[in-house]
């Protein structure tokens, strides 16, 4: 059953220079504890996306469209983008129905307030616990997240903690309420390798705990690969590629994806030059309706490419995997609503 | 080769006159201070006691956690740090090697010429208040004495080198992508025409597009310039590609120095090959479970008895909380710091391509299949 249908989100900047469109029509779905992963690049709108969702935007961005309807736990459907910012049905959301993990624990913590504290704040806004029951839970979460000495260290400030335990507590604070979908904003991009394997470790057995379903955003393939059942492939604002991860990492569609993936240097894969994909990402300032990789792409077709922007296309109905090129399909996307913004 | 503990690992492959960089029992301490008066409590062994060889055209990579001492070992043997202890030897001119760590200020201006560093955050490391041409200008004029047309001309030839041009001389570095700020990065440090580059994460901050085209470049500059590079990276995918040879830091110590191939097919450490198995790898099958590592890495400050990686170790046995054990050559040129090393069986990410025992590596080149 579908957890969460986002549809034709588009999230603006409007900045001197004219309007940034960081995420430009993203449409994705979330099942029940499923696992999706959405990769890109820098500047590729992935982060945007996901703050999106928990309406984490703040002047000059805007969402100036879309929907995104969430399936709450009491069975009941609400669409995140029809609340106000601020406004007391979204804080009932926020944390408690949908949580989200930061890249970076050391900034998402109040340097000033124990750990303890601050898990425990995320309880009392949310639940109708005591000071003990919250006391009590909040150990269990922390032991639970695999923080030794739970007891001894709820009293400690974020300082006290390594990178590594610093997000274990992050985790904590995600879970407290029990959500149903757990965003996680590159969260391991700031730990060593084998903490990182640590942290993807516990996510997948709390994640079949507790049922929830985990969005994973991330540049890092390789951990897409590994922890995600379905993947989105974003470049310059648009979804352009999606897919479940071992179809998708198999059999590739879309020039962007082929390239990216083939200039990640895999160990027993040796090659004596790695695939680059030349240029950079344009500026997504007073783009032309047209593809956004038709100027890097080495199989853009002239007059077509360059002149409009395709549509997501499905070449195989009998899979679940789609592309956005016109070397699959000639349907092109309506953007004349946005075109002219 | 009965005693291996004296010996300079890798030096048996390097052959005298080939050496670029010979770093001997290099170490660095930094002291902890507390109390009230800012007395020394103690010390961080940062990096303890590393021994290891580059030879021209060869690329070393050494990898490691954070903390694991790896950009302080290449800071010192471009002596931006003082080391404790130690001998760093760099290749000069006439192929005599320069003890950097001894060198008067005189002797070691004159030795900068022979080895740059390349940071890892293109954004940082280039001063904003300066054109792209006086930045690659700078050690040209620095190092080389070289002024006006002969000094544009060097400028323009070492820009052309990393793929910019004439056209880009007056810009400014917040002008330019990530990937075009490390070229004008990776210009400055050729400009001198050294013999050794320490790369510190130098690619670590790139998109992947990006990186791999930073990669082929470094690649494309050994071969056309016979450069050496010491290559610090926390990537290990990045590594394989690279370099020919891997050292394996762990809590300040080199654990294992094998030629790469080895490395990633048959570790001897077992700090290597949860290293190794942690990575995660970006394809649609992925056939060996992940080794998850308990605990964190030692406090370099206070680090375990015996062998620093003991408590984490899946193989531990009761000597290994003792006994520290010594960096010694397990087969010909590869060496590793375990009481067990070639005894465990352990396995890489990669497959080796025959069941034959791994070949002595003589020469820094590795078999390149076609």
């Amino acid at each position: 059953m579908t957890l969460l249908d986002l549809k034709n989100l588009r999230t603006y900047f409007f900045v001197d220079e004219g309007v940034v469109k960081a995420v430009d029509g993203v449409d994705l779905t979330i099942g029940e504890r499923e696992t999706v992963g959405v990769i890109g690049e820098s500047g590729c709108g992935k982060s945007t996306m996901a703050h999106s969702l928990l309406r984490l935007i703040q002047e000059p961005g805007d969402i100036v469209d879309g929907t995104a309807w969430v399936r709450l736990k009491d069975g009941s459907r609400q669409d995140l983008f029809a609340l106000e910012p601020g406004s007391e049905e979204l804080r009932a959301i926020r944390g408690n129905e949908v949580s989200m993990v930061f890249q970076e624990p050391m900034a998402s913590f109040s340097p000033v307030h124990t750990i303890g504290s601050q898990i425990a704040e995320v309880l009392q806004e949310h639940t109708e616990l005591d000071d003990d029951e919250v006391a009590a839970r909040v150990v269990d979460l922390m032991r639970r997240v695999g923080i030794s000495d739970p007891e001894r260290r709820v009293d400690q400030y974020p300082h006290e903690f390594s990178g590594g335990m610093r997000q274990r507590a992050m985790i904590a604070l995600a879970l407290a309420c029990g959500p149903a979908l757990l965003i996680a904003d590159e969260p391991t991009t700031a730990l060593d390798v084998t903490i990182q394997a640590q942290i993807l470790q516990l996510l997948r057995d709390l994640q079949a705990e507790e049922h929830m379903s985990v969005l994973y955003i991330t540049h890092n393939l390789g951990v897409v690969a590994e922890h995600v059942d379905r993947v989105y492939v974003m470049y310059l604002g648009k979804v352009v590629e999606s897919g479940p991860t071992k179809e998708l990492f198999a059999n590739p569609l879309h020039p962007y994806t082929r390239r990216l993936l083939q200039s990640v240097p895999k160990p027993g894969r040796r090659v004596e030059r790695l695939e680059s994909i030349e240029g950079s990402v344009p500026v997504p300032i007073g783009l032309a309706p047209q593809c956004g990789f038709a100027s890097r792409c080495t199989q853009a077709i002239e007059g077509v490419c360059d002149a409009t922007v395709p549509a997501m296309s499905r070449p195989d109905p009998h899979r679940d995997h789609e592309v956005r090129c016109f070397l699959y399909s000639d349907v092109t996307e309506d953007e004349s609503e946005w075109s002219h913004v | 080769m009965s005693d291996v503990t004296t010996s300079t690992p890798g030096a048996e492959a390097a052959t005298g006159t080939n050496v670029v960089l010979e770093v001997e029992h290099l170490s660095k301490d930094f002291p902890v201070r507390g109390g009230m008066w800012g007395r020394t409590k103690g010390a961080v062994h940062a990096v303890d006691d590393v021994s290891l060889t580059i030879t021209r055209g060869e690329t070393l990579g050494v990898v490691g956690e954070s903390g694991s001492g790896k950009t302080t070992l290449g800071r010192m043997i471009v002596r931006a740090v003082e080391p404790t202890a130690g001998t760093v030897r760099i290749r000069g001119e006439g192929g005599t090697l320069t003890d950097i760590t001894a060198a008067d200020p005189a002797e070691l201006k004159r030795a900068r010429r022979n080895f740059h560093m390349i940071f890892q955050d293109p954004y940082s490391s280039l001063n904003p208040r300066m054109t792209v041409e006086e930045i690659v200008a700078e050690p040209l004029a620095n190092n080389l004495g070289l002024r006006g047309a002969e000094l544009r001309r060097r400028v323009i030839e070492t820009l052309e080198l990393v793929g910019l041009g004439e056209r880009h001389l007056s810009r400014y570095p917040h002008a330019f992508s990530g990937g075009q700020r490390q070229r004008v990065g990776i210009a400055r440090s050729l400009a001198c025409r050294p013999n050794l580059i320490v790369c510190d994460e130098a690619v670590s901050a790139l998109d992947v597009s990006i990186q791999a085209q930073i990669l082929n470049l470094l690649k494309d500059l050994q071969r056309e310039l016979d450069l050496s590079y010491l290559f610090i990276t926390h990537d290990l995918g990045v590594v394989e590609h690279l370099a020919h040879r891997v050292a394996v830091m762990y809590v300040g110590q080199v654990v294992e120095l094998s030629p790469t191939d080895d490395l990633f097919s048959t570790p001897l450490h077992p700090y290597s090959e949860a290293l190794l198995s942690a990575s995660p790898v970006p394809d649609e099958e992925r056939t060996r479970p992940t080794i998850v590592l308990k605990g964190e890495v030692a406090n370099p400050a206070s680090p375990p008895s015996g062998c620093y990686f003991h408590p984490r170790c899946p193989y531990a046995q009761p000597v290994c909380s003792t006994d520290e054990p010594r960096l010694r050559e397990i087969t010909p040129g590869r060496w590793a710091a375990c009481h067990f090393a070639g005894e465990l069986g352990l396995t890489g990410p990669v497959v080796p391509a025959q069941t034959s025992p791994a070949p002595h590596v003589a020469t820094p080149a590795r078999a390149t299949s076609a």
